[in-house]
């Protein structure tokens, strides 16, 4: 039982004052320096900015970064967290041509 | 760099003012003045600004408001909405151009 509960799926603490990124379930998409976050992952982000997201389809987000500062993020909302540094987007694979 | 929880920074944030980005393109300005765990927030003075897909914005004043915690995205606290940063965003690069109007001019006289 001690194990379950020991048990993380992500171990954020590597990243504490590094650059992640995190996508919401809307669409929109923040980069930012990690500073804090609880059991359930809310997490807090300084000097952290958004990418603005394009007018006609908001599920597209724009290179345009807009600055915020500090930030907190509902867990809720969260669809995926990632390293600012060494990850790339490819192209995608299953797409048929 | 300490390490912040979530929950303390809106703590700290009860009597400020809070922008909310919800889901659906809308976002909430207005003085935090209670929350709860599911972060269901009760705010005064409040602008709702909803944008549209034509690129317009739709803005409405409410004097009090009871916001559910499932709708919201993210927080950014001790800002006053997206004025604030668009107005401080043009008048940096207000400055950068004043700024290289001197070195300009400085050349221009030097030579």
């Amino acid at each position: 039982m001690s194990r379950r509960n020991d048990f993380k799926s992500i171990d954020l603490k590597r990243y504490f004052g590094k650059k992640i990124e995190i996508k919401f379930l809307d669409g929109r998409q923040i980069v930012g320096t990690l500073t804090g976050f609880d059991k359930v992952f809310n997490i807090v982000l300084e000097e952290a900015s958004e990418y603005s997201q394009d007018p006609s389809n908001f599920f597209q987000v724009t290179d345009k970064l807009v600055y915020l500062g500090l930030v907190v993020c509902k867990s809720s909302s969260i669809c995926v967290i990632f390293p600012s540094e060494g990850t790339e987007e490819i192209a995608n694979p299953f797409e048929k041509k | 760099m300490d390490f912040v929880l979530p929950f303390e920074i809106v703590d700290k944030c009860l009597g400020s003012r809070i922008w909310i980005k919800a889901q659906k393109q809308r976002e909430v300005v207005g003085t935090l003045c209670g929350f709860d765990a599911d972060l269901n927030m009760v705010l005064s003075d409040v602008i709702e600004y909803q944008y549209k897909i034509d690129g317009s914005i739709e803005k409405t004043h409410l004097d009090e408001i009871l916001l559910n915690g499932g709708q919201i995205t993210f927080l950014v606290p001790f800002k006053n909405g997206p004025d604030e940063v668009l107005n401080k965003q043009i008048n940096q690069s207000n400055i950068s151009n004043d700024v290289n109007l001197e070195i300009e001019k400085e050349k221009s006289n030097s030579d």
